[in-house]
């Protein structure tokens, strides 16, 4: 092993990096699953939460087996000012008296509310931290003429660990959303229109979750319940468990290729070393060893730097892991965090490393003892047979080609398990780049379109009056905004055949310039609605069917036509013409439509600014309208997530230095053995007058054209794979499609070239050193 | 009167260092005529192939002076070494070092082209000379030992070098073989000035030689001119 020293080191490295990461991304994923847990379970977040839905509702389900508890509240959403600041507050009900048998709040400063105080709450840690809000700070829900509310604690929830407003509304910005929870009597109190009864069950312990969800689902669709969401659903759980499961889905990629890039390396290596050792083996066997101590002893080259790597691997990803998990769990606010020593990981990754070590070390472990002592004492292996390369019996020109150049064509099929190696390093690789590089890039494509192509607006301003022609000509005659128009939003919930989804819906006006439109005819139609398409996976609607769309704050059920499919990033929306939702209102017995539609909590105005303004003076000008009540930058959450785009790339960084660090160990390993079984030949055309540059020409060429080789392939299967996992990820909230730049292909192809050609340079530098005079007297050796 | 082509001065190669030092060659001269076979014999270990070594530069020298048509090569750079290997000195060795993925053509025209024009015209010509012509398009794992010899000395005598340097050319090889690729190697000089050095620990082989220089413990021990060389078939060992 002294003698290969780099190239074990080479091997051992890959084996570090692919068991340190296996850990680290095992104990990450189950650190944090356990910290969810943990978080679940203490704060008894529910298994189900039901909106709308007759009064006898929560009578039903507390007889259902399975169910511990159930209870209701009631949330709002409305405009509420921090400071000089307006946003859209979210109040939600929770008993005065003491903490709710569901949903319980982790009180992490100050304290709860107390049952005699008037008008207090807790702030959710989101808002809290955005808004630098601390005990006794107040906020002012903006309903008639104001209420302020005085802060007495901040307050983590399980709800909105991912602070998402809803399903359709993945990420609100921040600084427009924020999450309170005050006395459930004051908001009970507030109308129907304003506020949503939220039924929430708790399961018993040891359940079958999936089958007390069916009884809990068909209980509440039989009262009509306008939304049921199980915790597995649930916005802020569903957007966390996307990660949980990336940790879970790189902690089987990364061993995989890793490993398999290892495994490949010790077999290279192994066979060369057998080869090289033929006349000691032919000895020792002559001499009366045993095969299986030949066998025990080749398999211990691959066994030891398997558990050497192996357990460097575990240790330093046992803490990678859980600093991983610590960092984590404090930038998402997770209220546990559960770091836990498991043996599991430990064992199973040192399983991983011994056993891709020994299994590479089986097949040149076997080959030493199998070889014949007579044959072996020679020290002369058969002499290769020679033969055309395949692309010269393919292209029959190239066999006019200079020597040398057919020489390095030749060279590609003289060990075609080394060549193979070679080609698997620069597959495995290009997989591991390509497939962050692919996740990243589609990331990126999806925050674009959502943001450049189909939410058009620069921002959204909300109103304290009915939203009028008038207004809306005062809206557009401000200087800095080119466009105004009215846009309502209901919560809605779509029924098909029994099964209920809550979303969105949506009007515009007719050639709004708003939104942009990705269904087939690049419009919004006539009549009729559009909805995203993944609806007909969740409920199996196609394109004519008819919709009954339920909207809860105004307790009315529309019917529309589905027209098209959108096919939008983010969620799972409904869009129509305001005037479509406008005669489906009437249709459904809504006596002024327009005056519904006009309600300030219905419709927004969205504006275009003048790019030549910057937009804090757009802003600012369209609060000092007379009739605006806050105005919500629609580009801040872009321009916030440009920002963390660096972070983005630098984790597509450190895949790249690991996908070139696997290649290099097995071209390294490979390119160092195959001079190694060359040297004479090397040696013999060196003492024949050829230059060390033309030689070093050929071994590049011969590379080159094998790292080429396995760029095709590898950039097919990296995409493959990239797609792969962008659809294992995609849910109700995101649809995430593959949109792999040509640019990050380009990189990855590209800087496997380079890898290529760094790793050639110790074998260029040894031929360079031959000893000619030593190696021309000897056989290969 | 021919001059000389090959003059060593106290040549010396030392390997190692301190104590593990070993003198390969110890302060030896002579000089060789162009044109002349010379058999360097001496049991292992004598410095026969070190000296061959020398005069073919893949080595350097520790001390002394080593002109090869009168140019010094003792203190030549790697890239002059490379080049004097390419216009003066052809290789024969005692396992041959064909490359396996070449035909014995290409192995010839492997080193023809580097050498100068139409290779491939200059390779069918030396692989006539040695008999080769049917065998053009083998590989060598298709050839017998002798065969491959016979290709590696057309590869030698390719480029035309005024000297061909041979290390134990028979060495693997049976009686019979031995004595047609000895019979070959005067061949292919006849008429051509070109020097042959043939290195070997068989004296028999040392009766074909115009001159034989006997090393032993890394001395020349005796020089001598052979006056009568024997024709290679009749040498028997």
């Amino acid at each position: 092993m002294k003698r290969q020293k780099w190239q074990f080191l080479a091997v051992g490295v890959t084996i570090v990096i692919g068991v340190m990461m296996f850990a680290a991304t095992y104990d990450s994923y189950l650190n944090l699953t356990a910290s969810y847990e943990q978080t679940y379970d203490r704060l008894a977040f529910a298994d189900m939460t039901i909106a709308g839905g007759d009064e006898g509702l929560a009578d039903t389900l507390a007889g259902v087996d399975g169910v511990q508890t159930v209870t209701i509240r009631h949330s709002a959403d409305l405009p509420i000012t921090i400071g000089i600041d307006t946003l859209r507050g979210r109040l939600i009900g929770t008993p005065a008296s003491g903490q709710p048998p569901i949903n319980k709040l982790d009180v992490e400063k100050g304290q709860y509310l107390t049952p005699s105080g008037d008008f207090e709450a807790l702030a959710e840690v989101h808002v809290a931290r955005t808004f630098d809000l601390d005990v006794d700070d107040v906020f002012t829900v903006i309903v008639g003429p104001g209420q302020e509310f005085s802060i007495t604690g901040i307050a983590a929830s399980a709800e909105y660990i991912w602070p998402a407003a809803s399903t359709q509304e993945i990420f609100p910005n921040p600084e427009q959303f924020g999450v309170f929870f005050v006395d459930e009597d004051l908001v009970s109190q507030l109308p129907a229109s304003v506020s949503v009864r939220e039924t929430l069950v708790l399961y018993d312990p040891d359940v079958v979750t999936e089958d007390v969800d069916a009884l809990v689902h068909d209980a509440a669709t039989e009262a009509g319940a306008t939304s049921i969401i199980t915790q597995a659903d649930q916005p802020s759980n569903s957007t966390l468990q996307l990660d949980v499961e990336g940790f879970g889905e790189m902690a089987v990629m990364f061993p995989i290729l890793f490993l398999t890039a290892a495994g490949m390396a010790v077999y290279v290596l192994l066979t060369r070393i057998v080869f090289s050792q033929r006349a000691i083996i032919g000895t020792l066997r002559a001499s009366g060893m045993e095969p299986r101590e030949l066998r025990r002893h080749y398999l211990s080259y691959g066994l030891w730097i398997g558990v050497v790597g192996a357990v460097i691997g575990v240790l330093v990803g046992m803490v990678a892991g859980a600093l991983m998990t610590e960092m984590y769990t404090g930038l998402l606010d997770i209220p546990d965090t559960v770091v836990v020593f498991r043996p599991l990981t430990a064992i199973i990754g040192l399983i991983f490393g011994v056993v891709a070590g020994a299994l590479s070390a089986l097949v040149p472990a076997r080959a030493a003892y199998k070889i014949a002592p007579a044959e072996a004492m020679r020290g002369e292996a058969p002499l290769m047979s020679g033969g055309k390369s395949t692309l010269e019996k393919a292209i029959p020109p190239l066999s006019k080609l200079p020597v040398r150049t057919r020489m390095t064509l030749r060279g590609i099929g003289r060990s075609k398990r080394r060549s193979l190696s070679t080609v698997l390093g620069v597959v495995l690789a290009l997989i591991l780049i390509l497939a962050s590089g692919g996740m990243m890039d589609s990331m990126v494509n999806m925050i674009n379109e959502q943001f450049n192509e189909i939410n058009l607006e620069d921002a959204t301003t909300i109103t304290s009056e009915p939203v009028s022609i008038e207004l809306i000509a005062s809206i557009n005659a401000t200087p800095a905004v080119t466009k105004a128009e009215p846009v309502s939003a209901f919560s809605a919930s779509v029924t098909h055949n029994g099964d209920t989804y809550a979303t969105t819906l949506q009007g515009f006006e007719n050639g709004t310039q708003m939104h942009g439109w990705t269904n087939p005819s690049g419009e919004l139609p006539s009549d009729g609605v559009l909805a995203g398409k993944g609806l007909a996976d969740r409920l199996g609607v196609s394109i004519g069917d008819t919709l009954e769309i339920d909207l809860p704050t105004h307790d009315v059920t529309i019917e529309l036509e589905l027209v098209e499919f959108v096919s939008e990033p983010l969620g799972i929306p409904l869009y129509a013409r305001t005037e479509v939702i406008a005669a489906a209102l009437a249709d459904a017995g809504i006596q002024d439509p327009k005056s519904l539609l006009a309600e300030p909590t219905v419709t927004t105005v969205m504006t275009l600014f003048d790019p030549t303004v910057s937009r804090a003076t757009a802003i600012a000008a369209l609060e000092g309208v007379p009739g605006v009540l806050a105005v919500q930058d629609a580009r801040q959450l872009y321009e916030t997530v440009q920002q963390y785009l660096g972070l983005f790339y630098a984790f597509v960084g450190i895949m790249l230095i690991f996908g070139g660090l696997m290649a290099f160990s097995l071209m390294f390993n490979t390119i160092s053995v195959n001079i190694a079984e060359r040297s004479t030949e090397f040696a013999t055309l060196k003492a024949s007058g050829m230059s060390d540059r033309t030689i070093a020409w050929m071994i590049v060429g011969e590379n080159l054209l094998l790292t080429v080789v396995g760029i095709v392939p590898g950039v097919i299967l990296g995409v493959w794979m990239a797609n792969l996992f962008m659809k294992s990820f995609s849910n109700d909230s995101f649809n995430f499609e593959l949109a792999i730049q040509p640019a990050t292909i380009a990189i990855a192809a590209l800087s496997m070239i380079v890898v290529a050609l760094l790793s050639l340079i110790p074998g260029i530098r040894s031929v360079k050193r031959l000893d000619v005079g030593a190696v021309v007297r000897e056989r290969s050796a | 009167m021919t001059e000389p082509i090959v003059i060593a001065e106290k040549l010396t190669k030392v390997y190692g260092e301190g104590e593990t030092a070993t003198e390969a060659l110890d302060t030896i001269s002579f000089s060789i005529n162009a044109g002349e076979f010379v058999v360097l014999l001496g049991p292992s270990g004598s410095g026969k192939t070190t000296l061959l070594n020398q005069i073919g530069a893949l080595e350097p020298s520790t001390s002394g002076s080593l002109k090869v048509n009168g140019v010094e090569i003792a203190g030549m750079s790697d890239k002059e070494r490379t080049e004097y290997r390419r216009s003066t000195v052809g290789f024969v060795f005692q396992f041959y070092n064909l490359v396996p993925t070449l035909t014995a053509h290409e192995n010839v025209a492997l080193i023809a082209e580097i050498t100068g024009d139409e290779p491939d015209a200059r390779s069918d010509v030396v692989l006539e000379k040695v008999g080769l012509t049917d065998k053009r398009e083998h590989f060598p794992g298709q050839l017998s030992g002798g065969q491959q010899q016979r290709v590696a000395i057309a590869r030698g005598i390719v480029k035309d070098p005024p000297m061909l340097l041979c290390d134990e050319p028979t060495g693997a090889l049976d009686l019979d073989t031995g004595q047609s690729i000895l019979e070959l190697l005067k061949l292919t000089t006849e008429g051509t000035n070109r020097t042959v050095f043939l290195v070997t620990h068989n004296s028999t082989i040392a009766e074909m030689a115009d001159r034989v220089i006997r090393l032993r413990d890394g001395k020349i021990v005796s020089d001598e001119a052979n006056k009568n060389p024997t024709p290679p078939s009749d040498l028997h060992w």
